[in-house]
């Protein structure tokens, strides 16, 4: 098999997951399709390194470019005034407020978030693929969930009450 | 809540679609390219970077090659002229070029030139000298170097030309002379010379270029020293004062005592005078026969003895200066008295203390005052054999800084790039 024809089997195979991933560590499909293409492109720049391993690679560095878009998205946009304000709540249903709630969360926020209650990783091994402190990420991960209540109330049975 | 929160977000996740760009690969394989060369051109760089600092490092002898091989036009006077080494043999290739000094070695009682390309000393095993002797002069050229040969005959003066060892030999006495002096005049076409004899002294000017005019004249009493002009014309110092040669006697220019002659300027209006240790340098007018002093400037030297070593021009001499016998003698630049364009400039080049008082120099190679005190009349020709120390340090800066300001570009382009792929 080639390197190319494997990447190709690669992008088909895990495309999809690591798609669902990015839409959760951006809150936005465009930017969620972006972040996914952009970590391709490394992955495959990479490929003799990490044709091993590709999906940890790739989800590692969907991680920190989000966190670095975000970044750059920071310095060129306004905050916005009322950022702790609960969300309204013109949305029925659950889903689309927690789908918002999260797009108020920081990125290192939601990235812990994502990695700790979707991708179902201990703090242990999301402090490693963020490369920071496992202390730090019970701190943020806590942070997060304390602030889905306050941006949602009505979440409170989804994130637990004691979190 | 950990289930229902994983169940949420997943069913969140399952609303974003995935249609792969077939485009990653490409761009992905492209960017690999890019960084590869970025990496071998920096490689390359920082190669030809440490392969030319190594290669410079790895040549300690470039400056020396380029001293040594180099021919300075017309050549230089070394700003320091020393004893030639003990163990130096003397050269029988008497074609050693143009000469910048000439002196008789202390160590080894030999006549040596310091050629003027490259101020290296030379013995010259010159034909009919004796390790008694005392006449030896470079003319102010450097291209003749005069001397007393000894043999069967009477007085005679061998001169060699330096840059293609033609020798030639004139008899100017018949009496076996012990010559005491030779010295040339400003535009290197006379000898005159000097022998003491009983009572007195024989004192003769030579033509140089071959023409059969010798002429001499037995001049009573002790003759200091003497000096001789671009038209023949000579002074000597006797009987307590300075005399023209005239056809007959010696005619008295001034009563003066503590100088002799030294050099003609070459427009004949002066002579520098060597003078005892004292406050001044002295210069006879020849006009009015007055000797015009020039003090030695406040801070110099409290006192020294002057030997003139030749004109620049006609207002400007070469002086060597000793303070003391011990002491290196110094080479300055003045004019004969101090006045409103005046010179008096010092430390233009020194002579070791062993044979201060027996070197004389090519002074046409001494260049064309510019009027600044910064002007090189000297050339350190033992510090262009070594290489420039603080050169090497900014050449070492200058690889150095380069190469990092070539790493920081890299770097900084591979970031900047990044940021414009995201």
């Amino acid at each position: 098999m080639t390197d190319r024809s494997a990447f190709d089997g690669f992008v088909q195979a895990r495309g999809p997951a690591l798609a669902r991933t990015a839409y959760l560590l951006t809150g936005d499909h465009h930017l969620a399709e972006d972040l996914v293409q952009a970590a391709l492109v490394q992955a495959a720049k990479h490929w003799e390194r990490i044709h091993t391993s590709p999906e940890a690679y790739v989800r590692r560095a969907m991680y920190h470019q989000n966190i670095s878009w975000w970044r750059r998205r920071k310095l060129a946009e306004t905050p916005l005034e009322s950022y702790d304000a609960p969300v309204p709540a013109a949305d029925p249903t659950l889903r689309l407020t927690l789908e918002q709630a999260l797009r108020r969360l920081t990125p290192r926020q939601r990235t812990v978030l994502v990695l700790r209650y979707f991708e179902d990783l201990t703090e242990v091994q999301t402090a490693a693929e963020l490369g920071i402190s496992s202390g730090a990420v019970k701190s943020m991960s806590r942070q997060a969930l304390q602030r889905l209540r306050v941006l949602a109330p009505e979440l409170a049975d989804l994130v637990g009450a004691d979190a | 809540m950990s289930t229902d929160l994983r169940e949420e977000l997943d069913a969140l996740a399952r609303t974003q679609t995935f249609s792969p760009d077939p485009s990653a690969w490409d761009r992905g394989r492209r960017a690999r390219r890019r960084t590869r060369v970025a990496a071998g051109a920096a490689a390359v760089a920082v190669v030809a970077a440490v392969a030319g600092a190594g290669a410079l490092v790895l040549q300690p002898d470039r400056e020396a090659r380029t001293a040594s091989s180099e021919v300075v036009e017309g050549g230089a006077i070394p700003s320091r002229i020393d004893d030639i080494p003990a163990d130096l043999e003397p050269t029988t290739d008497l074609a050693v070029g143009r000469g910048a000094a000439a002196f008789i070695s202390t160590s080894q009682r030999v006549p040596a030139v310091v050629t003027a390309a490259d101020g290296v000393a030379h013995l010259l095993d010159l034909p009919g000298w004796d390790e008694d002797g005392q006449a030896l002069a470079l003319s102010p050229d450097g291209l003749k170097l005069a001397w007393q040969q000894t043999g069967d005959g009477g007085a005679t003066i061998g001169v060699l030309e330096l840059t293609t060892g033609r020798q030639r030999s004139d008899e100017v006495h018949p009496d076996d002379l012990a010559l005491r002096e030779l010295t040339w005049s400003p535009d290197s076409q006379w000898l005159g010379w000097l022998g003491d004899a009983d009572g007195g002294a024989h004192v003769g000017q030579l033509p140089v270029p071959g023409a059969d005019l010798g002429l001499s004249t037995f001049v009573e009493g002790n003759v200091s020293s003497l000096a001789i002009g671009n038209a023949a014309d000579v002074v000597i110092g006797a009987k307590g004062g300075l005399h023209r040669i005239t056809v007959d006697q010696p005619e008295l220019i001034t009563r003066t005592t503590g100088v002799g002659p030294g050099l003609f300027s070459p427009d004949a209006r002066f002579v520098a005078l060597r003078s005892a240790p004292s406050g001044a340098s002295s210069t006879l007018r020849l006009s009015d026969g007055a000797v015009l002093t020039h003090p030695f400037p406040d801070g110099t030297f409290d006192s020294g003895a002057v030997i003139p070593l030749g004109w620049l021009d006609d207002r400007h001499q070469l002086l060597q200066v000793w303070s003391a016998a011990d002491e290196d003698a110094e080479l300055v630049v003045t004019t004969p008295q101090v006045g409103p364009t005046s010179t008096w400039r010092r430390s233009v080049g020194s002579i070791d203390a062993s044979i201060a008082g027996r070197v004389s120099l090519a002074v046409d190679l001494v260049p064309d005052l510019d009027g600044t005190s910064s002007q090189e009349l000297t050339r350190d020709f033992d510090t262009a054999d070594e290489p420039p120390a603080p050169f090497g340090i900014e050449l070492s800066l200058f690889i150095g800084l380069g190469v990092a300001a070539a790493i920081a570009v890299l770097l900084a382009l591979r970031w900047l790039w990044r940021r414009l792929l995201g």
